[in-house]
């Protein structure tokens, strides 16, 4: 990736949370670039920190408890973090914008579909209303919702799940975002729903030229849409690479182990492959290597018990961090 | 659909409305007809899979079975018995042979009861077990299903998302039940806890020769855990058949739309799924004929004014759909 393709390049993220159990490391030393019109994924369990890892690029952390300490975010050359809150509010919700997984929650069930649009154009395009209206109904008709000049008038409880998803997309791309966070946008979905909601975001990426960080848990719907993946866990990207080498040439064991433990369909398995043990707490990390207590690897290795891994590049465009990864050795020789 | 083998739960027919009511004196001005008409066998032993879309019926099919809706005409028999029909006495003795694992282990479980007494108040109501017996038991089944005896005094806060499901399979395993009903078991768990609990659960069946009914909206976790498969679509079966055959020889279109609905995890497959259209109509406002046939891609006239019935596909196979369009309906 040359340097003029990169939209927004995440470095060295840390962002912790104050508990009155200690502080809770939610995201750690997360780094990661974007590329310009391409759809960059996030995959990983609930807990590891990917959507505190986009709440961190949109500057939403609630603080205190929340703080980030540390990392730079550079937007189209921007430094996000030193931005302040007068400027940000510029860009938040129109040069990034996000969409929600819970599309049930994240309208506003007292004002119309259409209030809740035009909000948004009038305050960043400084549009009137009239004006505002009619380019929330074309946004709408974007989305493929039928007879958008009267769904303006509804109410998010008079339209399906997949309706206000429709619609969440719609204000999020109202201002012609350069990128998109979507955090999960299809999980509370049905699959029918999930796959007519993802063919249009990559529709849309076409036609809008946007880029698209795309949250997710699940590997099927990361094989299917992104570009590049970076696979979380505990706090930290454990791989890191483009689409088709995650599942050609995994890696890492943690990423093995949960391409492994899907169902296929067609096939005759007797048992699922399955990853022991449970995932650890932010305020409860293991010492060393995060994963090695769950690893076939780690459980038995000294150096994964002791000595924790970070990311490297160990084949071109492929980061990973385990001490007995493919290409790692040279690392590991020189402790 | 299966007759060689003995039939612990027979559903006929069976039919779930809800009433609308609407004005002053909330006059019933119509039916919302949540499941209607299901038809199912399961065999002794084995699992039904029922796979649809949220507000398809399944979970309401699933809870009229014992009884905890009431259904508006059918007829469900368990081991002989109508359930249906049952008294309250009778009823409370089916109940201790069929019990349900929940979706939703955090709303599931009681939050001010320790796991000893969530998983050893069936055995109170039932006066099988109390004292140092009952603890026994209950520290048997903690083992049974991967956690600690030591756990038995704490709360259900105090365990992840996984343990807590754990602990919702213990309380319906310990009557010993013929029948469990598991209503997306793995479907608000994470991809390395879904493996660990669908493993246990075959394990758990092997063991006790446990029977299930088994509810999701995910195919390929049907398909990995169920031996027969029914596809549900606005209250009622579109397509069953064994969970090899409804996976190479998909008859009915919804069933292809849910298939290729499924985001593969392999990169080199990706493909367009250009031919998922439409949402799920509203049950109170079926459309006439085939409910399928608004979003079904080989729709017509005929589609949109006849209902078709569940019918064996012509080679037999224990294979059967709905749908105007496939030869065994011709």
């Amino acid at each position: 990736m040359s340097q003029n393709d990169i939209l927004l390049s995440v470095e060295n993220l840390s962002t912790y949370f104050d508990t009155d159990d200690g502080t809770a490391k939610a995201v750690q030393d997360v780094s990661f670039d974007i590329a310009h019109g391409k759809t960059f994924a996030i995959v990983g369990e609930s807990g590891c920190g990917k959507s505190v890892t986009a709440m961190s690029i949109m500057q939403l952390i609630p603080s205190p408890p929340g703080e980030i300490v540390s990392g730079k975010i550079s937007f189209i050359g921007e430094d996000l973090l030193a931005l302040g809150e007068k400027k940000m509010r510029k860009i938040r919700g129109n040069k990034i914008t996000m969409i929600f997984q819970e599309p049930m929650t994240s309208l506003n069930p007292v004002h119309t579909i259409g209030e809740q649009i035009t909000e948004a154009i009038c305050l960043h395009q400084k549009k009137a209303i009239t004006h505002a209206r009619q380019i929330a109904s074309e946004m709408l008709e974007k989305v493929g919702i039928a007879d958008p000049a009267q769904r303006l008038n509804e109410y998010p409880h008079q339209l399906s799940g997949g309706m206000r998803q429709r619609v969440m997309i719609a204000m999020a791309i109202s201002c012609k975002p350069t990128l998109l966070i979507a955090d999960e946008p299809t999980t509370a979905l049905d699959v029918t729903i999930q796959a007519q909601i993802l063919d249009l975001l990559d529709e849309l990426q076409k036609t809008e030229d946007m880029s698209i960080l795309l949250i997710t848990h699940d590997l099927g719907v990361v094989a299917e849409r992104a570009d590049d993946v970076a696979v979380m866990y505990a706090s930290q990207i454990v791989e890191k690479t483009d689409c088709k080498s995650l599942f050609s040439e995994t890696l890492h064991p943690y990423t093995k182990g949960l391409l492994q433990s899907l169902p296929q369909l067609g096939t005759d398995e007797k048992r699922l492959y399955t990853i022991g043990g449970n995932v650890p707490e932010p305020l409860n990390f293991p010492l060393g290597c995060k994963f090695h207590p769950r690893c076939s690897l780690g459980s038995k290795s000294q150096i994964c018990q002791t000595r924790e891994p970070s990311l490297k590049e160990v084949k071109p465009g492929h980061h990973v961090a385990c001490w007995f990864a493919e290409g790692y050795k040279d690392e590991r020789a020189k402790k | 659909m299966q007759t060689n083998q003995q039939k612990l739960l027979n559903v006929e027919n069976l039919k779930v409305w809800f009433p609308v009511r609407r004005g002053l004196f909330r006059k019933t001005v119509g039916h919302i007809r949540a499941v209607d008409g299901v038809s199912f066998d399961i065999a002794q032993g084995k699992t039904l899979g029922l796979v649809g879309e949220s507000g398809c019926g399944k979970t309401t099919a699933a809870r009229s079975i014992i009884n905890l809706i009431p259904a508006t005409s059918g007829r469900v028999r368990f081991d002989g018995r109508n359930i249906a029909k049952a008294g309250r006495k009778e009823l409370h003795k089916i109940r201790r042979e069929i019990s349900i694992i929940f979706q939703d282990p955090y709303s599931s479980l009681n939050p001010r009861m320790t796991v000893g007494s969530i998983i050893g108040e069936p055995l109170k109501v039932h006066n099988i077990a109390s004292g140092s017996e009952l603890t026994d038991r209950v520290e048997s089944l903690l083992k049974r299903v991967g956690l600690s005896p030591a756990h038995i005094n704490r709360y259900p806060h105090e365990f992840s998302g996984g343990q807590r499901q754990r602990i919702g399979i213990a309380r319906a395993l310990c009557l010993e039940p013929k029948l469990v009903i598991c209503d997306e078991p793995v479907s608000a768990l994470d991809v390395s806890i879904q493996s660990q609990i669908m493993n246990l659960l075959k394990d758990l069946q092997d063991e006790f020769g446990l029977t299930y009914l088994f509810i999701a909206h995910d195919l390929a976790v049907v398909e990995f855990v169920s031996d027969f498969v029914a596809v549900m679509y606005l209250g009622k079966i579109v397509e069953s058949a064994s969970a090899e055959e409804i996976y190479k020889n998909p008859l009915h279109p919804y069933t292809k739309m849910l298939l290729s609905a499924i985001p593969s995890p392999q990169p080199e497959r990706r493909t367009k799924s250009g031919f998922v259209a439409g949402e799920i109509p509203s049950p109170s406002n079926p459309p006439s004929g085939c409910p399928f046939h608004p979003r079904c891609p080989l729709a017509d006239a005929h589609c949109a004014a006849q209902i078709p019935s569940l019918e064996p596909k012509a080679d037999g196979n224990n294979h059967f759909v709905a749908c105007w369009k496939s030869s065994a309906a011709k």
